[in-house]
């Protein structure tokens, strides 16, 4: 088959990039929450959304998650992509300690562009060479506690939302 | 940080010393100039980084004898970098942490409104109360300038 036949129009394209008509305003020129966008590489980060800093990050190729997918990537994906990703890491992790005890291993470290898949038979492939098969256990045994050491720090939207709220007692 | 477009390392783990030299690499591209660069992380990461030979050992770092390993500081330069070590680096969630490796330029406080102090008298405390107001926020600069190190908390 023709493959300039399948190819979407130039039009067809661009209507596929809007979305159903949605009540926008303009707001205040402060306090924007942070939003989800996503990165050319795939990953989804949070990063400011007032206008300026979106017109920005749209201009180097990302894109806003709007709020119904937003709230899907919070509910469904992100916890999975969150195991997915300790997963990973405990992979990456071990190849780089195993590479650091043999002398005659060498890693290249572009590891982060594989998949937990292809880091699993890596590992194997590793454990041939080096002669000791390694397998990673995920389980945690209670030897150091989760610290997440963060100090929560409130953005200008929550602040904006505390404002309304005591505004709106008082109007009671 | 996590919006530079240059990015190292992978999210939960530790960076390497690779991937520091790789982002200065980065900066060198850029013609990102030499002074005013900085490595910016979490307090893991130089946890890690005091237990590699290049970052602590006196033969690769000189400095004052016993810097690194009887003080624990990484000193105040490594690959040109200037490093500092703050519990503020963003994350995507627990256990990660957005380091940095970046020139000044990257990245500026953007200042809307100045701050701007008010004073008040309440006569149900008989206390002078203090309050200001200001508009800020950070905005990205110079998104070549900058590397997201990907790393562990």
């Amino acid at each position: 088959m023709d493959q300039a036949v399948d190819k979407p129009s130039l039009l067809q394209r661009i209507q596929s990039r809007t979305t159903p008509t949605r009540q926008a305003n303009r707001g205040q020129i402060y306090n924007y929450a942070p939003l989800w966008f996503g990165r050319p590489d795939g990953s989804i980060v949070k990063l400011p959304g007032d206008p300026q800093n979106r017109a920005y990050y749209e201009d180097k190729g990302f894109t806003v998650l709007r709020p119904e997918e937003a709230a899907e990537w919070e509910a469904e994906y992100r916890p999975k992509t969150l195991a997915e990703q300790a997963e990973k890491a405990a992979l990456i992790s071990t190849i780089r300690r195993i590479g650091s005890k043999h002398p005659g291993v060498e890693i290249v470290d572009n590891l982060d562009e594989l998949g937990t898949a292809d880091l699993k038979e890596f590992l194997e492939e590793l454990g041939k060479v080096t002669g000791a098969p390694v397998k990673v256990l995920a389980k945690r045994y209670g030897v150091e506690p989760d610290r997440d050491v963060s100090v929560p720090v409130r953005d200008g939207a929550e602040l904006q939302e505390k404002i309304a709220r005591a505004g709106a007692r008082m109007g009671r | 940080m996590s919006g530079f477009s240059q990015t190292q390392g992978t999210l939960g783990t530790l960076f390497t010393d690779d991937h520091v030299r790789r982002g200065v690499q980065y900066l060198d591209d850029a013609d990102a100039p030499e002074d005013g660069r900085v490595l910016i992380m979490a307090p893991a990461e130089k946890n890690d980084k005091l237990a590699l030979d290049r970052w602590s050992n006196a033969l690769y770092r000189g400095g004052t004898a016993g810097q690194q390993v009887s003080r624990g500081q990484i000193g105040s330069e490594i690959y040109g970098l200037t490093p500092f070590v703050t519990t503020n680096t963003k994350a995507q969630a627990g256990g990660q942490s957005d380091n940095t490796v970046m020139h000044k330029e990257a990245v500026a406080l953007v200042v809307q409104r100045e701050p701007k102090f008010h004073m008040f008298y309440d006569i149900d405390l008989f206390a002078w109360k203090l309050a200001s107001e200001v508009i800020f926020g950070s905005a990205e600069m110079r998104d070549a300038f900058g590397v997201w190190v990907k790393g562990q908390r």
